[in-house]
């Protein structure tokens, strides 16, 4: 049930209608029921591993702050893993899908969790709290990282090997990635150590746990939220308000727009340019990153709005994840405006718990590019996310290093041609890097480069008229931007006068509605 | 219930509303069966109080604009050729269009003139329209008294998809509510027809999901080759036949052939046994000229071709000898 989907849109108005016409309590369990319906609807097995994840984070936030539960409680909550997949396993028509593997590790899961459980209380108090921290954290890694990452380090090996002469026979199971699972695992992880930082205080309830993390507007996709800002939102009733659905309403039809009407316009270019087409110039590769560009960019941005749009219809806030990130004038500005829920969690999570930048300037420099790398990885499992991710590190690097340019982003002397100059420096390094991100391998990516460096042979067709479609797409998420300027919120344009406002949602729905046959998924779904 | 809407909302409400009733009000009659995709029985006619009919590139139908009167005048031998892109005079992806003095339509009255026969040639072609929406014209066309009608005859077809999108839009799937606005439509439409199928190459287009199998056209794909197609196009030409035999109209089926290329990389003309099945149709009053039979009769057939399938001047002027030849063998005259 993808959010540009006629099915979301009567499911979410289920949901609207349904919230707030029950108290605090029914609300939870209308979220908890909604969000792991909304998550079943990909693949109703992967609902068994948002239950351990549930399942862990909640007992050892809990641990953290100090709080212990009974071993039958905690024991039973094990369970429902596992019950869920014996569900799924005799379903008629199921049966099949589920590996005895699976329902295997499912069955050990409650011995495993309840004897750590037990086991860590045993330990002096001074370790408790960092080991719950650590089973919290390893687990949720654990997770990612067999799910996300088993195949492509399989492969890896196995080709490795192959270099080497030797071709192991053994059969690798092939993993499928549970949707979701990389932003849910961040907000776990996050979740734990915001407690055990005392920046946070644990979930008052399983269910109040259970709700959040599975809430479906920001589940698939986003925004990564921290405890401290979404949690007590699920704590307390939300009021009714008018504004609610205006604002609700308005944000939606902004991220449809935006994915829609700019992502999917734009995709059609992108994805002729890395198909590996033959014959392509140096003016259509810059084309088709510039399309990708602003495919990936309304594509993201375009999800978080409805993510956010939904969330609010039920009068909770998300965070913003974009801020006009190709007004950047620098790698670093970039990164507080691009996926900035992502960006700040590596910044939290990952660069300042490795030492940050006060451990000298030798040190900071891997800090940065390990944070960088992980960055690139958490994308996907391939070596172009990960050369993405030491791309931005380079990027990162030279701007740190190289006075003029760190002037030219960060002074605020003669601003007045620093901003244009800036941002067209930083631009082409973003496209840069978007050609990396984009192309599905390195041999993708040479194709793209040997086209960007062919500037000779004539164009397979002009390239005028597609620019001309790609403007007609990405200008008006550029005025969009403009309407926003200096505003906290790149989609903040209340300020118009609402005569603009009224035009520009007959636009944005006309705009729409011309492009309603085509049907891309977003890209982040992938993640 | 005053603030359940914001001042700019009714204003976007407002906005679209007065849209749609401009283009219901105003633009109602141009845009009569525009969203029929060739299924509407009488789009791209109008029929004038002074007695002539002027065809319009108007209702989705963009035919050639022609101005004919409604009945022959005297003795004219009227000739109405209907088909696809071939008749029509498309030559081809990037070619654009002969001008219509150049089409066998056209050539074909011109040479009868000239043989003191008066004729008027009538193109009824579209392009891209398949046997059922050929038909859809012919059954219109026939009330203009066409004293021959010249069928040309090919397997290729996306009249059901279109037929698929026709009823596409007239459901009720919450996908299609938006396309019930008459503006919305419009804007659909002219953004896939105009921008989208102009703006960006045939590579882009065809990657596209949506018009992978809307844009499909004759450069894609070429002659259709199955058996099902051959016996669906046999079907529908003898009931088209059937029709003009039941008005006494003399009609001429072309079978349209192609270039395609065999395994050694030479050229090869192909019908997928058209030709031959068309000749089942044949018999009094009903005449047969296949292309493939034509063509192999001369030495550089293949330079008859403006590309794999369409015609080029010279094509149209070897289609328009055959039938001239053909009238004046079998001595057809405009009907008494």
């Amino acid at each position: 049930m993808s959010f540009n989907s006629w099915p979301y849109g009567v499911f979410l108005g289920i949901v609207f209608l349904l919230y707030w016409q029950l108290p605090w309590r029914g609300r939870l369990v209308l979220l908890l029921g909604a969000s792991y319906f909304f998550y079943g609807f990909w693949d109703v097995r992967f609902l068994a591993l948002l239950l351990t994840s549930t399942t862990i984070d909640y007992y050892c936030g809990l641990a953290i702050n100090g709080r212990r539960d009974g071993v039958a409680k905690v024991a039973l909550t094990a369970c429902l893993p596992a019950i869920w997949l014996t569900i799924c396993a005799t379903t008629p028509g199921r049966r099949a899908e589920v590996h005895h593997w699976i329902i295997g590790a499912a069955l050990a899961f409650p011995m495993v969790f309840t004897g750590a459980y037990e086991i860590f209380w045993r330990l002096p108090e001074v370790r408790q709290r960092r080991a719950f921290l650590l089973l919290s954290i390893v687990t949720n890694l654990g997770v990612l990282g067999f799910f996300k990452y088993f195949n492509f380090f399989a492969d890896s090996l196995s080709g490795l090997l192959g270099q080497f002469g030797w071709r192991p026979d053994w059969v690798l199971p092939h993993i499928i990635l549970p949707v979701a699972i990389s932003f849910y695992t961040f907000q776990s992880i996050a979740y734990s150590v915001d407690i055990y930082n005392g920046k946070a205080k644990p979930a008052q309830s399983l269910l109040t746990f259970a709700a959040y993390l599975s809430f479906f507007p920001q589940l698939v996709a986003g925004p990564i939220e921290r405890p401290n800002h979404l949690l007590p939102q699920f704590e307390k009733s939300a009021t009714w308000d008018i504004g609610h659905l205006h604002a609700g309403l308005r944000l939606i039809l902004i991220g449809v727009f935006k994915k829609v009407f700019v992502a999917d316009n734009c995709a059609m270019v992108a994805n002729y340019v890395f198909s590996n087409e033959p014959g392509l110039n140096g003016p259509w590769a810059i084309l088709g990153v510039i399309a990708f560009a602003f495919q990936i960019y309304g594509d993201f941005s375009g999800y978080t709005d409805i993510a956010r749009g939904s969330a609010r219809l039920l009068g909770i806030e998300l965070s913003p994840n974009f801020n006009s990130p190709y007004s950047a004038r620098s790698p670093s500005e970039f990164w507080q405006r691009w996926h900035i829920t992502l960006s700040t969690w590596f910044r939290d999570y990952v660069y300042i718990p490795l030492g940050g930048n006060r451990c000298g300037p030798a040190r900071m420099l891997v800090n940065l590019w390990i944070t960088m790398l992980l960055a690139g990885l958490w994308h996907g499992a391939s070596w172009t996310f990960i050369l993405w991710g030491a791309y931005h590190a380079a990027l990162l690097t030279l701007y740190r290093w190289t006075p003029a340019l760190r002037n030219l982003s960060e002074s605020k002397e003669g601003l007045a041609w620093r901003i244009p100059a800036g941002v067209a420096l930083m631009f082409p390094l973003t496209l840069a890097g978007w050609a990396i991100f984009r192309s599905h391998d390195p041999g993708q990516l040479h194709h793209w480069l040997q086209a960007l460096a062919n500037w000779s042979t004539p164009a397979p067709a002009g390239w005028l008229k597609p620019a001309g479609w790609l403007l007609l797409h990405a200008g008006p998420l550029l005025l969009l931007q403009a309407a926003a300027w200096r505003q906290p919120d790149e989609i903040a344009f209340e300020n118009l006068p609402w005569v603009l406002r009224g035009v520009v949602y007959a636009v944005f729905f006309l705009g729409i509605t011309t492009t309603l046959s085509l049907d891309y998924e977003f890209i982040y779904f992938q993640f | 219930m005053k603030n359940w809407f914001s001042p700019a909302f009714i204003l976007a409400v407002a906005l679209l509303g007065t849209g749609e009733f401009v283009a219901r009000e105003f633009f109602g009659r141009s845009l009569s069966g525009r969203f029929d995709y060739g299924f509407h029985p009488t789009a791209g006619f109008r029929e004038n109080a002074n007695g002539t009919v002027d065809l319009l590139k108007a209702g989705g139908r963009p035919f050639r604009p022609q101005k004919f009167s409604r009945a022959p005048a005297g003795n004219t031998l009227r000739i109405m050729v209907f088909g696809h892109s071939v008749p029509y005079g498309y030559y081809g992806s990037g070619q654009g269009d002969a001008p219509l003095e150049e089409v066998y339509s056209s050539i074909i009255a011109r040479q009868l003139r000239e043989t003191g026969i008066p004729a008027e040639g009538i193109n009824m072609c579209i392009n891209g329209y398949g046997p059922r929406r050929v038909q859809i014209v012919f059954q219109q066309a026939l009330k203009y008294q066409p004293g021959i009608v010249i069928l040309h005859v090919d397997t290729w077809s996306n009249d059901d998809l279109n037929d698929q999108r026709r009823k596409e839009f007239e459901g009720w799937s919450p996908r299609n509510w938006p396309m019930k606005l008459l503006i919305v439509r419009r804007l659909y439409e002219a953004k896939n027809e105009r921008i989208f199928g102009k703006w960006l190459p045939k590579s882009i287009t065809d990657q596209s999901s949506e018009s992978a199998q809307l844009t499909k056209s004759m450069d894609q794909n070429p002659a259709g080759n199955t058996q099902q197609q051959v016996d669906d196009t046999i079907k529908i030409t003898a009931a088209s036949v059937a029709m003009a035999r039941q008005q006494g109209v003399i009609v001429i089926l072309i079978a349209q052939a192609s270039r395609q290329t065999n395994a050694a990389g030479q050229y090869i003309l192909g019908d997928a046994g058209l030709g031959d099945r068309l000749k089942e149709l044949t018999g009094r009053g009903v005449y047969l000229i296949s292309m493939k039979q034509l063509m192999e009769e001369k030495s550089s057939w293949e330079k008859l071709f403006s590309d794999h399938a369409h015609l080029n001047r010279a094509g149209h002027e070897l289609i328009s000898s055959a039938v001239v030849t053909l009238i004046q063998q079998e001595k057809i005259s405009a009907p008494p």
